[in-house]
C-alpha cells in the first residue's frame, strides 16, 4: 500500500444537488466516464457521489478518504468538499492507488464479460451505471442514471422481481436468481445479484433451455407464494424508510422548511402507508386465493376480540372526535374461528366506519349468538350502502366510485372469502340510523 | 469408590477451571462471530454516556441561546424521552468517546516527542493535520462549551435541529435567531478539525515505513494507531475504537495480525491498552494462536464485520 502522494494542482469538481457532475477536471472525468458516466449525467461514482450530496444536505464541509474502484484499479482520494447554496465543491487533493488491496474475486472475473454473458451495474440508489456485454442491449445513453428497475421493465418481462434479488444480494455471491425474458427478441436470460461494496451488480447470461414463466420459482417456493412471501417484506421495508423520512420531513425534526414542503412531506407520507396498505392487501388476497387456503380453529370470545379492535383504533377515532361503543365485559359470546384472522377483518370492518362516518359520530360493535352462529356486527352513523351494492361491495377492487381516501378496494373481499375460509359469512344490511351495519357470522363449534 | 478431601478439592478446583475456560472461550468466540452484538455496559459506562450527552446537549444549546442558557439544558428531558438520545449511532459515538477516554491515557506517549514527529515532517499536509490533531486533542480535554466539536458532521446536523425543534415546543414558538444560531454552528464546522480525521489524513499522506511506525501505540498515541489500523483494514475509525475497547482480546489481536503486526509488537500493543484487562486465558490464546492467523484470512473475516457494524448501524435510522 503507496503513500498518499499530495497532488500539485488539486483535482476539483462540481457536482449539483440532483447528483449531476456540472463540471470537473480531466482526470476525475476519466474515472467519471470509465465507471460508466456520461459527459452533463449523473456522477457516476458512488462514493463521491454520496459525499457531494452529504455536504449540501448539511451544508457543512467535510473532509475525508474515500475508496473508489473502476475497471482497471482501486483508488483511495482524500476529498475535500465545500457546499456553495445547492453545489458541492469537491477538490480531491490526493489519489492514491490501492496496488496490494486485492480487488474483490468478482469484479476481477466477470467485469469482462464472455459472448453469452452480460453485466449491469447500479448505485446505492440502485441507478443504472454502468452496463458491459449482452445486458447493453435495448440501452440507450439516457437510460444511465435512471432507476434501473425502470429500464429493466421497459426491456424485458420478468423485471419485477429485480428488486427482491437485490434485496437478497450478498457481498461477491450470487446466492439466488431470477429469469428475464427480453420483450423484442424472446430470448431468456439468468440473472444474479451481487452486492459490491458501494454498488450492486446484476450478472446476466443467456439461458440455453429457457423454462418459460419460471422466475418465481427460482426464489423456491410456489409461483402463488411469490409476492406475499417474498416481495411482500421487500416491499415493506423502504415503504416504512419512505414514511418515516416523509414524517421526519413534515413535522421538521431535522430543521425548518417551507410550508407548503412540508405539506409535501405529509402526502408523501400518505401516499407510502396507502401504499404500503395495498401490500398487505395483496399479500393476504394471494394467500387466500391459493387453493387449500386454511384457517386455524381456535375458540375465541367476539367480546374480546371488539375490545381489542377498539384499543387498536382508538386513537384513529379520537382523531375524528368518533367514539367506538363496545360490548360490556359482562356479555361473552363464543365462537370458533381463527383469532388472527377474525381480528384482521373486525379491524378492516371498524378502520371502514370511521373512514366513512362524519366526524362526531358513533360506531358500534356489538355481539350476540343466533341459534348455532356468533355474531358480531359493526353500525356506523355514515351515508349507509344502496341495498343495490350490497353485494357489489365485496368485490374485488370495489371502491363504489370513492377514491384519494386511502382504500385499496381489496380489504371488504379479503373479509369476506376469509369469513367463508371459517366457515362463516360476512354481509352488510341498513342500521336503524340510517348508516351501514357489517355483520360477521361465525360457527360456535 | 472413594474418594478424600483432597481429591474432591481437586476436582473441584479442576472443574473451576473448566468452567473459567469455557467462559472465556464462549467470550471470544462470541465476539468473534457477533462483533456487533450488544454487550450490556456497565453502570459506569452507561453514566459516561449520559454525561457526555448531556455535556453536548447542554453546550449546542449554549451556543444557540447564549445569554438565555441555563445552567441545566432546557431540551434534555424532551430529547430524552423522544428517544433520540438512544438511537444507535449517536449511542456508538458517544461509547466509541468513552471508550478513547479509558485507552488515551494508556498509550502513555510523550506529546512532545508526537508533535516533533508531525511538525517536523517535510510533507506541509502532514505538518497542517498534525498542528490540527494536536489543536484537537487539546481543545477535546481542556474546551469550555465547545464538546460539540467532537460531534461527526451527520450528528452534529441532526443534534443541532432536534435541540432547536424542543426548543420550539418548549417555548411553543418559533423564533428566527435560534435558527441562524444554529445554522451558524454547522456553517462554521469543519470535519477537517476533528481529531479522528487529522489523524486519518496524517495515515493517508504518509510512507509505508512511516505508517509501520505510526502502529505502535507508544510512538503514535491512541489517534494516529487507531487510524493507521483504520485505513489499513479498511473499517470506520470508531468501530476500531470499539474493538480494541471490547470485552476480549480477541478482536484486536486479530486486526494487529491483519494489518501484518509482528507477535511481539502486538503484544506490547495488547498490553498497552488492555494490561488491566486480559485474562489468563486470552494470554495463553494469544501465544498460542496469534502466529498462526493468516493474514489473508482475517482480513477476510473483518470485512465481514464491517458489514455488520454498517448493517447494525443502519437499522433504525431514518
Amino acid at each position: 500500500m503507496s503513500s498518499g502522494t499530495e497532488l500539485l494542482r488539486p483535482i476539483s469538481a462540481e457536482v449539483d444537488s440532483d447528483g449531476r457532475l456540472v463540471r470537473a477536471d480531466d482526470a476525475l472525468i476519466r474515472l467519471h466516464v470509465r465507471s460508466g458516466g456520461i459527459d452533463g449525467g449523473m456522477l457516476a461514482i458512488p462514493a463521491l457521489a454520496r459525499l457531494a450530496d452529504l455536504s449540501i444536505r448539511l451544508q457543512m464541509r467535510l473532509s475525508r478518504a474515500v475508496r473508489v474502484s473502476d475497471e482497471a484499479e482501486q483508488l483511495e482520494l482524500w476529498v475535500e468538499v465545500r457546499p456553495e447554496g445547492r453545489l458541492a465543491k469537491l477538490n480531491i487533493i490526493s489519489w492514491q492507488v490501492l496496488a496490494s488491496l486485492a480487488k474483490p474475486r468478482a469484479v476481477d472475473d466477470a467485469d469482462t464479460p464472455n459472448i453469452d454473458s452480460g453485466i449491469i451495474r447500479l448505485d446505492a440508489a440502485l441507478r443504472l451505471i454502468h452496463a458491459s456485454g449482452v445486458a447493453t442491449f435495448g440501452l440507450m445513453p439516457r437510460d444511465f442514471g435512471r432507476d434501473c428497475q425502470a429500464v429493466l421493465n421497459e426491456l424485458y418481462t420478468g423485471a419485477e422481481y429485480i428488486a427482491g434479488l437485490i434485496d437478497l444480494a450478498t457481498p461477491h455471491a450470487a446466492t439466488s436468481g431470477c429469469t428475464l425474458k427480453r420483450i423484442s427478441d424472446d430470448k431468456a436470460f439468468e440473472v444474479t445479484a451481487e452486492k459490491l461494496s458501494d454498488n450492486y451488480r446484476l450478472l446476466f447470461k443467456i439461458e440455453p433451455n429457457p423454462i418459460v414463466g419460471n422466475a418465481p420459482e427460482r426464489f423456491g417456493d410456489a409461483p402463488e407464494a411469490m409476492f406475499g412471501k417474498h416481495l411482500a417484506p421487500v416491499l415493506r421495508q423502504p415503504l416504512g424508510r419512505i414514511i418515516a423520512n416523509a414524517e421526519t420531513i413534515g413535522s421538521e425534526l431535522q430543521g425548518p422548511i417551507r410550508e407548503n414542503y412540508a405539506l409535501y412531506a405529509r402526502d408523501i407520507a400518505n401516499a407510502a402507508r396507502h401504499l404500503s396498505a395495498l401490500v398487505d392487501d395483496l399479500g393476504d388476497l394471494e394467500a387466500i386465493e391459493q387453493v387449500g387456503f386454511k384457517t386455524a380453529k381456535d375458540e375465541i370470545e367476539l367480546g374480546d376480540v371488539a375490545r381489542r379492535v377498539a384499543g387498536l383504533l382508538s386513537l384513529k377515532a379520537a382523531d375524528h372526535s368518533i367514539f367506538i361503543q363496545t360490548p360490556g365485559i359482562d356479555i361473552a359470546v363464543h365462537a370458533v374461528a381463527e383469532f388472527r384472522r377474525t381480528l384482521q377483518i373486525l379491524l378492516n370492518l371498524v378502520n371502514n366506519a370511521i373512514r366513512y362516518s362524519p366526524d362526531g359520530t358513533q360506531v358500534y360493535i356489538e355481539i350476540v349468538q343466533v341459534e348455532n352462529w356468533a355474531q358480531i356486527s359493526v353500525t356506523d352513523e355514515g351515508k349507509g350502502i344502496a341495498r343495490a351494492d350490497y353485494n357489489k361491495v365485496f368485490e374485488k377492487f370495489e371502491r363504489l366510485g370513492r377514491s384519494g381516501d386511502g382504500g385499496s378496494g381489496l380489504g371488504l373481499y379479503i373479509s369476506r372469502r376469509l369469513a367463508h375460509a371459517m366457515g362463516g359469512e360476512l354481509f352488510v344490511t341498513d342500521s336503524d340510523n340510517g348508516g351501514a351495519k357489517f355483520t360477521l357470522r361465525l360457527p360456535i363449534s | 469408590m472413594g474418594y478424600g478431601v483432597d481429591q474432591n478439592d481437586r476436582l473441584l478446583q479442576l472443574a473451576a477451571d473448566y468452567a473459567r475456560d469455557i467462559h472465556a472461550y464462549c467470550a471470544d468466540v462470541g465476539t468473534v462471530l457477533f462483533p456487533s452484538a450488544m454487550v450490556p455496559p456497565s453502570e459506569a459506562i452507561i453514566s459516561a454516556v449520559a454525561a457526555k450527552l448531556r455535556q453536548i446537549v447542554s453546550d449546542i444549546e449554549f451556543a444557540i441561546l447564549k445569554d438565555g442558557a441555563g445552567q441545566t439544558p432546557t431540551t434534555w428531558e424532551m430529547l430524552t424521552r423522544s428517544g433520540f438520545l438512544r438511537e444507535p449511532d449517536l449511542i456508538d459515538f458517544m461509547l466509541s468517546r468513552v471508550a478513547e477516554d479509558r485507552l488515551s491515557p494508556m498509550a502513555n506517549v510523550n506529546p512532545a516527542q508526537i508533535a516533533n514527529r508531525l511538525l517536523d515532517h517535510p510533507n506541509a499536509v502532514i505538518v497542517e493535520a498534525g498542528q490540527t490533531l494536536l489543536a484537537a486533542e487539546s481543545l477535546h480535554h481542556h474546551s469550555v462549551r465547545r464538546s460539540f466539536l467532537v460531534l461527526t458532521p451527520e450528528l452534529l446536523h441532526k443534534m443541532c435541529w432536534r435541540i432547536v425543534a424542543a426548543l420550539e415546543v418548549a417555548q411553543n414558538t418559533r423564533q428566527l435567531d435560534v435558527i441562524d444560531a444554529a445554522k451558524t454552528i454547522i456553517a462554521d464546522f469543519a470535519e477537517a478539525n476533528r481529531a479522528q480525521s487529522a489523524a486519518r489524513k496524517i495515515i493517508h499522506f504518509s510512507s509505508e515505513i512511516e505508517r509501520s511506525e505510526l502502529l505502535k501505540p507508544e510512538l503514535a498515541g491512541l489517534h494516529l494507531h487507531v487510524a493507521a489500523l483504520s485505513k489499513i483494514l479498511n473499517l470506520d475509525h470508531d468501530h476500531v475504537v470499539r474493538l480494541i475497547d471490547s470485552g476480549s482480546s480477541t478482536p484486536y489481536a486479530i486486526m494487529l495480525a491483519a494489518a501484518g503486526v509482528a507477535k511481539a509488537d502486538a503484544a506490547k500493543a495488547i498490553y498497552t491498552f488492555r494490561g488491566d484487562l486480559i485474562t489468563l486465558h486470552e494470554a495463553g490464546i494469544f501465544d498460542a494462536g496469534y502466529e498462526r492467523l493468516q493474514q489473508q484470512h482475517v482480513q477476510a473475516e473483518i470485512s465481514k464485520w464491517a458489514t455488520a457494524r454498517t448493517n447494525y448501524l443502519a437499522f433504525g435510522q431514518l
